[in-house]
């Protein structure tokens, strides 16, 4: 699956946009957070420490919702736009 | 209509637009713009730079739009949000919407705004000599766009 990251946590993680391969079936949004915090820094510090909002296909959704292999996960801070 | 760019908007097009939607039924327009102004969570800024999800922002505006419309009766709206970086007094958003009665225009236009702060995406980043810090959310922007939420 597709994630982007956004605004500080882009900046924070050094990338904008990953793909990763290797999901558990079935995982959740929040499986997805556990396993990119597992790796270690920079994603420990910039998924934990915060408030994240996430998006599924450009939906705002919550850590329950589970994921599918095609899908676009955005992960974002807060927003702050107006 | 939902309009994203870089470039600055004019209120009088948009006041135009409106009326012409429908020419007879529309008895209010009511207009909201959003600045930059040069203090935020610190002082003395030069500017903002706005950032954006370009997947979802269309989508995310075009929700809340739907939404008002559900809860009163509109005759047209527009929203523009700039994106990039803007120096202080310019211009960042414009919501715009036309009704027959001034009541449904006077909400739906505070309704939109609340909810583009607290649930459409763009994130702004603070300007200042030479330095750039992101923008906390804030609670009170959270409060705002709370007091809407039906029960």
């Amino acid at each position: 699956m597709n994630i982007l990251y956004f605004a500080s946590i882009r900046e924070a993680i050094g990338t904008a946009e990953e793909t990763i391969s290797d999901l558990n079936d079935p995982s959740s949004v929040q499986d997805i957070l556990d396993q990119l915090i597992e790796r270690g820094e920079p994603w420990r510090t910039a998924l934990s420490n915060q408030t994240l909002l996430t998006a599924l296909n450009q939906e705002i959704v919550t850590p329950e919702t589970i994921v599918s292999p095609g899908d676009e996960l955005a992960i974002m801070p807060p927003v702050t736009g107006g | 209509m939902i309009i994203i760019q870089q470039e600055d908007f004019s209120v009088d097009d948009a006041y135009t637009k409106l009326r012409q939607t429908d020419t007879t039924g529309t008895g209010a327009i009511c207009l909201f713009t959003g600045l930059v102004r040069d203090f935020g969570d610190t002082t003395d800024l030069h500017g903002i730079h706005l950032d954006h999800y370009p997947a979802m922002t269309e989508k995310a505006l075009a929700g809340i739009i739907a939404e008002a419309n559900e809860r009163w009766s509109l005759i047209d709206t527009i929203v523009i949000h700039r994106v990039g970086d803007l120096l202080i007094s310019e211009q960042i958003v414009l919501v715009g919407v036309s009704a027959s009665h001034r009541a449904d225009a006077f909400a739906a236009t505070e309704f939109i705004m609340d909810y583009l702060k607290s649930k459409a995406p763009f994130w702004k980043k603070e300007l200042k000599d030479g330095q750039s810090t992101w923008v906390k959310a804030k609670e009170s922007d959270q409060a705002r766009s709370a007091r809407w939420e039906k029960n």
